[in-house]
């Protein structure tokens, strides 16, 4: 059988596809696969401080020991619900979002006005931002105390206790969230057609109805984007409640979350051995992250309406 | 969009209520800023942290003083230089780099999937897809035992290498962008002559340029703010990148509010300058990748 001769311009091609292609690729391989293997292996080593000569597998009978250590740790099941109670800023901004939204659709003039406030938190440093929001919680001269004394006669300790830190930072995240949430979403609105509604009124169905049944299933698939993409966030939260602390742990432990249970195994220099615990607590919140996707894409999509 | 039956003062009504709400909500997202400003601006520390808060200050209650603290009171221990003026040429080493040799990296990439004919441009293109799907928290220790053993820690080079090589969603946004181009311009660039690399540097890339600096716009907005890179291989204040100077110099300074303001602001002025010069493709370009 003859074989079909490869011209000299497509084999010009194809090695010129192949060059072109593979920065990318080269920084996958040794950016992330080669890492990705040595910490599979790293967190089933035992490592005393940073030495990577002196890892050593540790031994069969204790070999999930890393894992079981982060496991059987109180501090890491309370940075798992606190970062879960992080995690409600989600739902809470994504309706503060879809209003707005809904608000924004419905003007015609000044909507680039008010995209452009809106998302400047979004592109904000968060450093920046936490200490502002400092300044905004102080006890003492904080704005948000100066109205809630105005109102109510008294003061809350936002960042000295528990449940007024949480609320805070839960705040904050809604505050700088709705950004870029307000922008997906107008796009959206903006481009379910007009022809729905036009049927839905004539058929005389209530605004209200016009909304459950025909906007919110059409926007549906970015809304499960926001969520799904918003949940991975949410659960490697870590610069803002370092930040805010200054390295501290926060009132009752509560700024702890699992990244920064991480940080504080691997980089703070309080465990010797710090850095196999580190990589297999990494690979727990890997999992906690792949079981919430899963759990979004079997069941949650079911929610999301495709044309 | 949704119709509401009604005579056109119930509308007008409605509309001046969305406005209303609308007005109050972009309120609420500003005053954190005006607070930085305002308390930036405050002549002592006295004055910003007075209770109750000062809203509006006396003109004589204000001076530039904090911003000029800013620059020459707070050292780097080893060099003498300003902390945040260290932090930001550091952040400016990083920056200029990682975006130009990341979006060139990305965007010849790109071309290559979008225009070109290769063997295994499939398997390649997931493979580079699925690498999205990793998550990156697995890589912070192995990672930085590698640096570690190759003398790299407490260098700009971690922060700065690995995006020099361009990123997978970059290169999956702009092929969306690129595949867009029409085939015809192509061949005919090919029948005057340019060869490939030509076509994506005089045709591809001047066609595709909103898609370019939406991405370019990104790229430098999280390179700006990165933390936990810098947090974890930055060990002396000469190294500090402007997040992780920022946040050292707030922590230790709580008794001068005005500086830290002064310096919250400085951090925040790059991005609000990129952001007012390139809002539009910014839109533009993320409410086209969260359409897909």
């Amino acid at each position: 059988m003859k074989r079909k001769k490869i011209s000299g311009a497509l084999k010009s091609e194809y090695r010129w596809g192949l060059l072109l292609c593979s920065p990318p690729l080269i920084g996958v391989l040794v950016f992330l696969l080669i890492p990705m293997i040595l910490s599979l292996i790293l967190s089933v080593s035992e490592l005393h401080g940073y030495m990577i000569e002196k890892m050593s597998l540790l031994p069969l009978s204790n070999l999930f020991g890393n894992y079981g250590y982060v496991l059987t740790d109180p501090l890491f099941w309370k940075s798992m619900g606190n970062t879960f109670i992080y995690a409600l800023s989600l739902p809470l901004s994504l309706i503060v979002s879809l209003v707005i939204s809904a608000m924004l659709v419905s003007i015609k003039r000044g909507r680039a006005f008010f995209y452009s406030i809106f998302f400047i938190p979004h592109i904000c440093s968060i450093i920046a931002l936490t200490q502002v929001w400092k300044v905004l919680l102080n006890y003492n001269y904080g704005i948000i105390n100066e109205v809630i004394n105005g109102i109510f006669g008294k003061r809350v300790d936002w960042l000295g206790t528990q449940g007024g830190f949480m609320t805070a930072m839960i705040f904050m995240s809604v505050w700088q969230s709705i950004g870029f949430q307000v922008v997906l979403l107008t796009s959206g609105l903006s481009n379910i057609e007009k022809t729905y509604y036009e049927a839905a009124s004539l058929d005389g169905a209530s605004p209200f109805v016009c909304f459950l049944r025909i906007t919110v299933p059409q926007i549906s698939p970015i809304i499960f984007y926001l969520f799904v993409t918003g949940m991975i966030g949410s659960l490697q939260e870590f610069t803002r409640m370092q930040s805010i602390t200054a390295g501290g742990m926060g009132p009752n432990q509560c700024a702890v979350t699992m990244v920064y249970y991480l940080y504080n195994m691997g980089f703070n220099y309080t465990f010797s051995f710090g850095m196999g615990y580190a990589t297999a607590c990494a690979w727990i919140i890997a999992a906690i992250i792949f079981v919430v996707s899963v759990v979004n894409f079997k069941y949650v999509q079911k929610l999301v309406s495709y044309d | 969009m949704i119709k509401s039956k009604g005579t056109s003062k119930a509308k007008l009504i409605s509309k001046i209520l969305v406005y209303l709400f609308l007005a109050i909500a972009a309120f609420l997202i500003l005053v954190p800023f005006y607070v930085i400003l305002i308390t930036a601006l405050k002549r002592s520390n006295a004055l910003a942290t007075a209770t109750p808060f000062i809203w509006f200050p006396k003109f004589a209650d204000l001076s530039f003083r904090a911003f000029k603290n800013l620059f020459t009171t707070y050292t780097v221990n080893v060099t003498g230089q300003s902390l945040i003026l260290t932090g930001t040429l550091n952040t400016l080493a990083v920056l200029v780099p990682c975006l130009i040799a990341g979006m060139f990296c990305s965007s010849v990439s790109a071309y290559a999937f979008a225009k070109l004919r290769f063997p295994f441009k499939n398997v390649l293109y997931w493979a580079l897809l699925a690498s999205m799907m990793l998550p990156g928290i697995v890589l912070l220790t192995p990672q930085y035992l590698i640096y570690d053993y190759l003398g790299l820690v407490n260098t700009l080079f971690p922060i700065m290498v690995p995006g020099m090589f361009g990123s997978a969603a970059c290169v999956f946004f702009l092929r969306q962008y690129f595949s867009k181009v029409p085939d015809s311009i192509i061949e005919a660039a090919k029948i005057d002559g340019l060869h490939f690399f030509s076509i994506y540097w005089y045709v591809m890339l001047p066609l595709s340029v909103p898609g370019l600096i939406a991405q370019s716009v990104l790229g430098f907005i999280a390179i700006l703010n990165d933390y936990i890179g810098p947090l974890i291989y930055l060990q002396t204040e000469d190294k500090y990148t402007l997040q992780i100077a920022l946040q050292m110099f707030s922590g230790g300074n709580s008794d001068d509010l005005p500086v830290i303001m002064a310096g919250a602001l400085f951090a925040m002025l790059p991005s609000f300058l990129v952001y007012a010069v390139a809002k539009n493709y910014f839109f533009e370009g993320i409410a086209f990748s969260g359409l897909k």
